[in-house]
């Protein structure tokens, strides 16, 4: 069983190269329902708060419930085969379990809030969504890319800030 | 098949290597994707990601101090005094702080379970529990007067949850005694010293405040006795504290077993 033996350390050693760098840019996560952030924020001209409705009150932007999905879309385009999963997610009562694309680790402290009253546009920080059909990581998420924009801004540089 | 497994030896030379790399690489390994569940219609006074407090009263004993529950989409995180409430006046002690854990302890008691062939416990659906406890009622009904079979297990409901039990074994003919609390820190030799000394069977109130001298046998009412949260605050502001007039006795060792004695 010599070639088992060798072969758990290799994955070991593939698994720290390939997951060591948080950023190389992301592969996008695979997502239960192939939503597009162009056809709805790009074509439709859709607002991010008007799903994303915490954004301005609260730490975390919020995953639209999926009453508000087919709060439209029992009226638009509700044939279309992606669209008929969102429906049937709402009626069953399961709501749809998506992948995580963009995170701050937890020793972080991030408000979405305290960023869109600073004026902030959502594009900062998540790139062009608008173009985008697959949602992908855009920013690195790295402490310097916080702080050089911190810098720039004159935002706030303490340790609390972020770290409390 | 002992050979598929990777020896300890190994395990430490490939996470000696893989730590290397990524030190090398300069960041920590990416954690797994999380998962994000949407609300299926989101209620209408919880915002994700603030905090919805709850003024609630602690059961970790008799004493019931009113504290804050913070909760984070609905469910509890943190318990903390409630600093308009006359017992705890803002402050919990470690039994209240630790209730929390009985809520999410990984060994609780999750759902309804009945005894198997076996003698073991084993989960039952509430639909089922409900009607085998519907069907052994019905049986005690069927018996017509006194109904000597039921028993009322409960922790100490001194409110309309507890007039709501008594009134539920009186419509079974059923005594007092039939209804069984679980009270840890049982008071019935202080109701019982109570009811001789003044004719009433309650838990009198010490004001411990007022107290220039202190002699406790076996009270420790800086730990658990009656209400220790109260007496610790009004003990702390006493002249007995102060001038260090007070003894206690006590058959194990105290942890607060700090004060002088006379």
């Amino acid at each position: 069983m010599q070639t088992a033996r060798g072969a758990i350390p290799a994955a070991f050693l593939l698994a720290g190269l390939l997951g060591a760098c948080g950023e190389a840019p992301p592969t996008p996560p695979p997502q239960p329902v192939a939503f597009s952030h162009k056809v709805h924020a790009g074509a439709n001209a859709i607002g991010c708060t008007l799903c994303h409705a915490y954004a301005t009150h609260s730490p975390v932007a919020g995953i639209p419930s999926a009453a508000r999905c087919a709060g439209c879309h029992k009226f638009v385009a509700k044939d279309k085969p992606e669209v008929v999963k969102v429906n049937q997610a709402f009626e069953e009562g399961k709501p749809l379990v998506w992948n995580r694309v963009y995170r701050v680790p937890d020793h972080v402290y991030f408000t979405h809030e305290r960023h869109v009253a600073a004026g902030l546009r959502c594009q900062q920080c998540h790139g062009a969504v608008e173009t985008m059909d697959v949602l992908r990581r855009e920013s690195p998420l790295t402490m310097g890319w916080c702080v050089e924009c911190h810098q720039d801004r004159h935002a706030p540089l303490d340790c609390l800030t972020c770290h409390k | 098949m002992s050979e598929d497994k990777l020896s300890r030896r190994d395990f430490l030379q490939v996470a000696g290597a893989a730590g290397a790399v990524g030190a090398a690489a300069g960041c920590s390994p990416t954690p797994a994707v999380q998962k994000l569940y949407p609300y299926l219609t989101p209620p209408e006074e919880i915002i994700p990601g603030t905090p919805v407090f709850y003024r609630t009263v602690c059961r970790g004993c008799a004493a019931g101090c009113g504290i804050t529950a913070k909760t984070r989409e609905g469910r509890v995180i943190k318990l903390e005094g409630n600093p308009d409430d006359p017992i705890g006046r803002g402050a919990l002690c470690a039994r209240g702080q630790a209730t929390l854990q009985e809520l999410y302890a990984p060994d609780r008691i999750t759902g309804p379970m009945a005894k198997n062939a076996q003698g073991g416990w084993a989960p039952i659906s509430w639909d089922d529990a409900l009607a085998r406890v519907a069907q052994a009622l019905a049986k005690e009904r069927e018996k017509g007067g006194r109904s000597s079979g039921i028993r009322f297990l409960t922790r100490p409901e001194p409110g309309s949850a507890g007039a709501l039990q008594r009134a539920f074994l009186a419509s079974f003919q059923a005594d007092v005694s039939q209804r069984v609390v679980l009270e840890p820190f049982d008071a019935s030799a202080l109701r019982a010293a109570s009811q001789l000394l003044y004719d009433r069977p309650e838990i009198p109130v010490f004001d411990l405040a007022q107290a220039r001298t202190v002699v406790s046998f076996g009270a420790d009412f800086l730990e658990t006795w009656l209400s220790p949260v109260e007496l610790t605050r009004a003990f702390a502001s006493s002249l007995a504290c102060r001038k260090g007039l007070s003894a206690r006795t006590r058959k194990q060792y105290s942890v607060t077993r700090n004060e002088s004695v006379i």
